[in-house]
């Protein structure tokens, strides 16, 4: 029997949607899971996957259509080809900016959202990140500490499956983790180079959402590093993967694609979250469907939007929003780094495409105080051998030439930071006061700038980044520009519904429920109070496992 | 293209330029017959002969497949009708013609129709100059890159789409190929 009345709503079926879709259909609610996009069924909708270049027009380099369509999505670096389906075109869904405040929004808008995409390096935040706005007065004090979100992020790491070592880092916590990927030659060098020469600096494997050995039936991973079209071996987490068949197999969930999130319907007498209003993507139609709870999951910005839409008598300025604080606070984390040539290492090489890199966890700010700067900054890299493509650069052609270039050629060794950013007011996402989708939904207005701890920040990680690479004699160093970064250009973006203790400053409590309305939880990159330097997708995905759990508790104690 | 038609081209194009040459004469100056009977879609059948040679004496037929095994000329032919943006396209398209032009100036004669020994001079001048986006670099770019990601190009290497391991650092000898896979 059809009908529009369920215990839960779930709007996004991406890292947090699946995950909340998993965790509620698991504990018997009947639950409606909304994607504003198309329907991705696991493996079946891996068109790709299995496709080599010479099978595309181009060799997986894009079209002028392709160029034109997704005129942003196309820089970035896993945006080709062969994975362009999955991302939101640009001319479909426009989005603002002021002229002086660039800003580039990398979105996917079908079911599995961006977790089909991401990069999958999946860290903890520590005790240090928790505590850091509480003790240096930037942004709202963090509602959590570790110990309260520890346990989830053992429970997530378990399910999905995270390789990688453990350090004993107090700065980056350990983790249940699978058998780690390995140091390519010169790799195990540099970490040899950062032990000696930096006191108590570390290089660790990356961690990442793969099944480095069979795990829960999914695996192991083949190291073909064509994730992003999609794993036909389910080598690596996604909602299509592994969370959304979880939900399905239990029977209460009813997945609606082509599902747009008009707002949420706000029941004044009840002061509680009552449903949504759905346009149907394809026909326009508008739906309304209701549930005891609703889980907002539908990434940052597109969240925020859904937020600031509904509006009603006691939320004139978007639902849950009493302190004026929704919209604000977003943050990214961003980037600069720099890459060396390598001598030496003739006979080294490596089999396998490994999709993972290094990691060399925070050192700033840990045990000491920086003279320039609150927080810090991890970086990420790899080492490897040039290929054919350094032919483009060389002197020569012909018969030597040829050989030359099938050969591996001169290692090299990039690193990148990633640092973290502040929580500020003013930088922040509104509603456009003309501008409408073809939805009828306002479009975004975008307004967001790094300010002078980032630029601080920013240098330090170019300045140590080469420094590093000098002290292991890695020749012809070359920084890279930090003007390079655009905001959004993390993918990481965040903070928009912040939680906090006071309902004053901060839209979600501590179980990422909204002071505002109980029963209305939001648990994307919306919630985070500060965006530590490390991947944040492991932790949207145990406050979310964490937040449904609560939930559930609540309804069957009556609460909600 | 038959000799014929070849024949009958040059003769229209000298008919072009005011001159009508014996046909001993034709046949002299036009050189050896067209090594392929493609039929480019976007460059001139000149232009196409001439991308044709520099492909083939960028990367050779040795004991793996050479640039015209793999179909290099037809690619960059498809990026002209296809791929380039409108300025790129004509900034390609004009240092071809700039070469094709410096080539008869220098040696008198066709680049096509060049000996050996002299297209490799005049290509060896081209790729010492240094010059950012100089049009033999930017030819040899495209070559590099039709040849090394078609199929039997990537054959030519260690073309390894599903390794199943990884192995961190094992010992290559100087044989070693390239590793490639389908990203």
């Amino acid at each position: 029997m059809q009908t529009n009345k369920f215990d839960a709503i779930v709007i996004g079926s991406g890292m947090s949607g699946g995950w909340a879709a998993k965790e509620l259909t698991e504990k018997g609610l009947k639950t409606l899971v909304l994607e504003r996009g198309r329907q991705v069924e696991h493996i079946k909708d891996y068109p790709t996957t299995n496709k080599a270049p010479w099978e595309f027009k181009f060799r997986k380099e894009l079209s002028k259509e392709t160029r034109e369509e997704f005129h942003i999505q196309k820089g970035v670096y896993a945006f080709n080809e062969a994975t362009k389906h999955f991302w939101a075109s640009d001319k479909k869904h426009p989005y603002s900016h002021p002229d002086d405040k660039p800003f580039r929004w990398l979105k996917a808008f079908q079911t599995g959202g961006k977790s089909l995409l991401w990069y999958r390096q999946s860290y903890r935040l520590s005790e240090i990140d928790f505590e850091a706005n509480g003790k240096d007065g930037y942004g709202v004090d963090w509602p959590v500490r570790y110990s309260d979100i520890a346990p989830w992020y053992d429970y997530v790491e378990n399910y999905i499956g995270v390789s990688g070592r453990n350090e004993g880092l107090k700065q980056l916590p350990d983790g249940k983790f699978l058998p780690p990927m390995e140091f390519n030659c010169v790799e195990e060098h540099f970490k040899q180079s950062i032990k000696e020469n930096f006191n108590g600096r570390v290089m660790t494997i990356g961690r990442t959402a793969h099944v480095t050995v069979k795990h829960n039936g999914r695996g192991p991973c083949q190291h073909r590093n064509m994730c992003e079209t999609g794993c036909p071996f389910s080598a690596y987490f996604s909602s299509v993967s592994v969370t959304l068949p979880a939900a399905a197999a239990t029977g209460n969930m009813m997945f609606r694609p082509h599902s747009i999130v008009h707002s949420i319907i706000f029941d004044e007498k009840l002061g509680k979250a009552t449903g949504v209003r759905v346009i149907d993507a394809q026909t326009k139609e508008t739906t309304e469907f209701y549930a005891n709870i609703i889980f907002l999951c539908a990434s940052t910005l597109p969240s925020a939007q859904i937020m600031l839409n509904s509006t009603s008598a006691s939320f004139p300025d978007g639902i849950g929003n009493s302190s004026g604080t929704l919209g604000h606070h977003l943050m990214d984390h961003f980037s600069v780094g720099a890459e060396a040539k390598v001598e030496g290492f003739k006979d080294g090489y490596y089999n396998g495409h490994r999709p993972n890199g290094i990691y060399i966890p925070r050192f700033q700010n840990v045990d000491s105080k920086h003279p320039d700067f609150v927080r810090g900054f991890g970086y990420q890299g790899s080492a490897k051998r040039e290929g054919w493509s350094r032919g483009t650069q060389m002197e020569g052609f012909g018969p030597a030439f040829k050989e030359e270039i099938s050969k591996p050629g001169p290692w090299t060794m990039e690193i990148g930071g990633y640092g973290e950013c502040l929580p500020y007011f003013d930088n922040k996402v509104e509603l456009h006061p003309e501008i409408k989708d073809q939805w009828g939904i306002p479009i975004l207005h975008i307004s967001c700038e790094l300010k002078e701890n980032e630029h601080k920040i920013m240098q330090a990680m170019s300045d140590t980044a080469v420094e590093m690479l000098e002290k292991a004699g890695y020749k012809d160093i070359t920084p890279g520009n930090p003007n390079d970064y655009i905001f959004g250009d993390g993918i990481h973006e965040m903070g928009t519904a912040r939680m906090g203790r006071d309902p004053k400053t901060s839209v979600l409590n501590k179980w990422n429920a909204c002071h505002d309305v109980p029963n209305l939880f939001v648990t994307d990159g919306s919630f985070m109070a500060s965006s530590g330097c490390q991947n944040p997708s492991l932790t949207y995905m145990a406050f979310t496992a964490r937040a449904a759990n609560y939930a559930v508790e609540e309804m069957k104690k009556g609460k909600l | 293209m038959n000799r014929r038609e070849l024949i009958k081209r040059s003769a229209i194009a000298a008919v072009g330029v005011g001159v009508l040459p014996n046909l001993f004469m034709l046949l002299e100056s036009c050189g050896p017959e067209r090594l392929t009977d493609y039929q480019p879609i976007y460059l001139s059948v000149e232009q196409f002969d001439t991308v044709w040679e520099i492909a083939e004496l960028v990367l050779p037929k040795t004991d793996s497949p050479g640039a015209n095994d793999v179909g290099v000329a037809p690619y960059i032919d498809l990026l002209f009708a296809e791929f380039f943006e409108e300025k790129d396209k004509t900034k390609y398209e004009s240092g071809l013609k700039l070469f094709m032009a410096n080539c008869k100036e220098r040696f008198g004669n066709s680049f096509v129709d060049l000996d050996e020994t002299s297209k490799i001079t005049f290509l060896q001048d081209l790729d010492k100059e240094e010059i950012d986006e100089s049009f033999f670099k930017s030819i040899k770019r495209f070559i590099l890159w039709g040849y090394f990601t078609s199929e039997q190009g990537m054959k030519s290497m260690n073309y390894s789409p599903v390794p199943g391991q990884y192995e961190g650092c094992i010992t290559i000898d100087d044989q070693e190929k390239n590793l490639v896979g389908n990203r």
